[in-house]
């Protein structure tokens, strides 16, 4: 009996396995077949003499004691090539010197905040606007969390776009051009669009602009490079092409303010506000408006900064699927629908497979060879067998993602490829359990109605100059 | 994992197991020699191609008569030679050499690069297997400005399978202005979707004023997409009456979206007497609506205007009230109502008008 049960697990994870290796290889070679048009789109722009329908863009960057390096963030913001263009940066009440040293630098005087306010946030005290920019203007507010801040900045934002980013994120000069250029092409379908977010660890930075991108060398750093990697190029390049994003990343997402105001801005019910967006994005416009259309550029490119060790990593992976759950859980009802177009019937499907149950048959196959292994039932062959094939699985997304990189954007240097392909290899015996780990106990805490808190994210390579600065802790609903 | 519990008598298993391993190992070993072979085969070009663009320069040179030294026959020879490689390294140069040409210079080039061959080889290359090569080519061939490539592009336009050598084919179009692409794109204009409404947009608006009668025909198609993008574009290329006459009456179309672009067009206009339409719409029941047409109120040199913006200021709004107040203050400059306006700005203690104001004092509105 016991051993009829074990066979049939056995061959569902298997059948489990081959889907996801068929998905993972449809994937890369959907993204690699797009990647190779961006290479020639890039650049490629034509603006006639009067183009009125050039929208304007707000950016959007919430900051929380940040004073060390908010300057150069901002500057490199007021660098980036677009016109029209703001930036609001929003000071989620700051317990350090965040806002003299932004009024100190860009020569901030007050306005007036104003009432009328569309979206409800903790109190706005104070409005400023640049003397020597007047394209920044900086909101003083009492401190509500990253939710609550980005709405803060919509209430105040003034043009028909919003990029969203965070206060330590660094954009390409041409980023925003380079999505201006989506909306334009298609105003009426296009009501997001997503850019590519790259490590900046291990880069040389100068100026807050990253001059030479790198691989940081330390495994935790190049495996979530490699991880970014894939994910961006390997994957959203394709669920792009199909409509069927799901997340526009918190670190860099362009959107239509009128219905980013209207449906109520960031939601504070989720740890993964910038995934809820998207999805209600979907949920709310594809049922009337079919042509809606959430766009990925993979080609617009920010730079930030990831968690330099362990530690903080767990706490952001534990973020991350709390996130995703809660949000599974809001839009359940798009999930398998026709009207929400591959959103609906292809990618909520993978992300509940693969991304949800994924963890949970991870680690149930890791303490089931345990448990073998202690029983001396395990078949070795067999074993080994599964091991090399999900060794080959995991080194053959990471190589596609690389291959996506090369043919597009060729950013890298030989050295810091080997060094993704090195430590993707290792990944297989500590990366990728410790966070399935993760993301079973986030499963668990979700279970027991426990959320995890914002956490803190040390400056590492990146801001390597600058002290230690905590992310704003949010207060969050129960 | 559990499969490590699967017994060698499941032949099943190793088949499949063995196959997924071997395919596998093959995939990870094409992707990798993928990977490496760019960068090798980069590295072995790599000198190949310094030397042809340093060529290029030499052979570009021929395009400008001050710098020619070898005659068309010495620059049919080069171009007839170019390989794989050199050919879109070829492209992307004469592009960038285009880019700031004037008129007369691209004339001048055009005709040289029809005696040389170059534009047949563009012609050709616009079938090629690859989209990117495909798109390339038509770019090119837009860049160029070849008047005898419309119908190439028309078609390509049209019947490309690929989306993005379509919209460079539009894109293509748009650069050389010849008047055979009119009806075509008219056609994509009031038909998106094949290629992005903006692309088509953009290509029609810089026809100019040839591209009115397209723009105005689309104000009553039954797409409200295209009805808005009618609107922006007949204020682009129209006259500033035709514009009047055409969009005034969209004001009271159902469509909010529609309403809203026409004012705001209406205020890219501007001129004198305010429409009474245009008033009217400053109390539509929708805020986008509103916020166009009080924004369109500061284009009006018209006493009523004023008034209108200054009651705009209590709008239930946020950027309604903001966008009243910008008009009040660009009101003031302007001679009919710059007295009343400025008597309302000296007045009002509304926080939309100090905001406004203090924008005015840096230079930003």
């Amino acid at each position: 009996m016991v051993a009829t049960i074990f066979w049939w697990l056995s061959f569902a994870i298997f059948v489990y396995f081959v889907v996801y290796v068929v998905v993972t290889f449809a994937l890369i070679v959907m993204s690699l077949w797009q990647a190779l048009l961006v290479k020639v789109e890039r650049g490629e722009t034509f603006a006639p003499p009067r183009r009125l329908r050039r929208p304007g863009i707000s950016l959007v960057a919430p900051a929380y004691n940040m004073a060390p390096i908010i300057v150069g963030c901002v500057r490199s913001f007021l660098s980036v090539d677009y016109e029209p263009f703001e930036v609001v940066i929003v000071d989620d009440g700051s317990t350090d010197d965040t806002i003299g040293a932004l009024v100190a630098a860009f020569d901030l005087t007050e306005i007036p905040v104003g009432d009328r306010l569309a979206i409800p946030t903790a109190t706005i005290t104070d409005i400023y606007v640049s003397r020597s920019d007047p394209r920044l203007r900086v909101v003083r507010k009492e401190n509500g969390g990253r939710s609550d801040a980005v709405n803060a900045g919509l209430n105040v934002a003034y043009k028909e776009l919003v990029a969203l980013t965070d206060g330590d994120t660094m954009l390409e000069k041409d980023a925003l051009k380079r999505i201006g250029e989506v909306f334009a092409a298609d105003p009426d379908g296009v009501v997001a669009v997503g850019g590519t977010v790259r490590i900046a660890n291990g880069s040389v930075i100068e100026n807050y602009a990253v001059t030479k991108p790198r691989v940081a060398r330390p495994g935790v750093e190049a495996s979530q490079t490699a991880e970014y990697l894939r994910g961006f190029l390997g994957g959203r390049v394709a669920w792009s092409t199909m409509n069927g994003l799901l997340i526009l990343s918190g670190a860099f997402g362009v959107f239509r303010r009128d219905l980013l105001r209207d449906s109520g801005g960031l939601s504070k019910q989720t740890l993964g506000e910038d995934m809820e967006l998207t999805l209600r994005l979907h949920h709310q416009l594809r049922p009337q408006r079919p042509q809606t259309r959430i766009v990925y550029a993979a080609d617009a490119n920010a730079w930030t900064e990831i968690p330099p060790r362990l530690a903080p990593l767990r706490g952001q992976r534990i973020r991350w699927h709390a996130g995703l759950i809660d949000n599974l859980r809001i839009h359940r009802r798009m999930i398998c629908r026709r009207r929400f177009g591959a959103a609906g019937t292809l990618a909520l499907p993978y992300t509940i497979l693969f991304e949800l149950l994924g963890p949970l048959l991870q680690l149930a196959g890791y303490l089931i060879l345990v448990v073998l292994v202690v029983e001396h039932r395990v078949n070795w062959p067999a074993a080994v067998a599964l091991f090399v094939i999900t060794l080959l699985v995991g080194q053959l997304q990471t190589a596609g993602a690389l291959l996506i990189e090369e043919v597009a954007f060729h950013r890298y240097l030989v050295r810091d490829l080997m060094l993704l392909a090195g430590w993707s290899l290792a990944e297989l015996f500590w990366f990728r359990p410790l966070t399935a780990l993760w993301r079973v106990w986030a499963t668990v805490l979700v279970l027991f109605d426990q959320r995890p808190g914002w956490g803190s994210i040390p400056r590492g390579s990146a801001f390597q100059e600058q002290p230690e600065v905590e992310i704003a802790p949010a207060p969050l609903p129960r | 994992m559990p499969l490590g519990f699967a017994q060698p008598g499941f032949p099943w298993f190793w088949e499949v197991a063995d196959t997924v391993i071997a395919v596998l190992i093959l995939l990870n070993l094409a992707v990798i020699v993928a990977v490496h072979g760019r960068r090798i085969r980069e590295y072995a070009r790599g000198r190949r191609e310094r030397r042809f663009r340093a060529r290029l320069e030499e052979i570009l040179a021929e395009l400008d008569p001050r710098t020619s030294t070898h005659g068309p026959d010495w620059l049919r020879r080069q171009v007839a030679g170019f390989n794989e490689l050199e050919r879109p390294l070829a492209a992307v140069a004469l592009i960038e050499r285009l880019r700031p040409a004037s008129e007369e210079q691209r004339q001048r080039i055009l005709e040289l690069l029809r005696e040389v061959g170059a534009v047949d080889l563009l012609v050709r290359s616009t079938r090629r297997w690859l989209p990117w090569r495909r798109a390339l080519a038509v770019r090119t061939l837009g860049w160029v400005g070849a008047a005898e490539t419309v119908p190439l592009l028309i078609d390509r336009a049209t019947s490309d399978r690929n989306r993005l050598v379509r919209e460079s084919a539009v894109r293509a179009l748009g650069r050389i202005r010849d008047a055979r692409a009119l009806p075509l794109l008219g056609d994509l204009f009031r038909a998106p979707g094949p290629v992005g409404s903006g692309v088509v947009y953009d290509a029609l608006v810089s026809f100019g004023p040839a591209a009115e009668s397209t723009f105005a025909g689309a104000l009553r198609s039954d797409a409200e997409s295209v009805r808005v993008a009618a609107c922006y574009g007949l204020v682009a290329v129209a006259e500033p009456d035709t514009v009047k006459n055409e969009l005034e009456p969209l004001l009271d179309n159902p469509m909010p979206a529609v309403r809203a672009a026409a004012a705001e067009s209406l205020g890219q206009a501007g001129g004198t007497a305010l429409p009474p339409a245009l008033a009217r719409a400053t109390r539509d029941e929708f805020p986008a609506v509103r916020k166009a047409a009080t924004v369109a109120l500061g284009s009006y040199d018209d006493p009523y205007a004023v008034e209108l913006a200054s009651n705009a200021l209590l709008d239930s709004d946020r950027d309604t009230a903001i966008r009243a107040a910008e008009a009040l203050v660009r009101l003031s400059r302007r001679p009919a109502a710059a007295t009343q306006a400025a008597q309302v700005l000296a007045e009002t203690d509304a926080w939309p008008v100090e905001r406004a104001l203090i924008f005015d004092s840096l230079g930003a509105l």
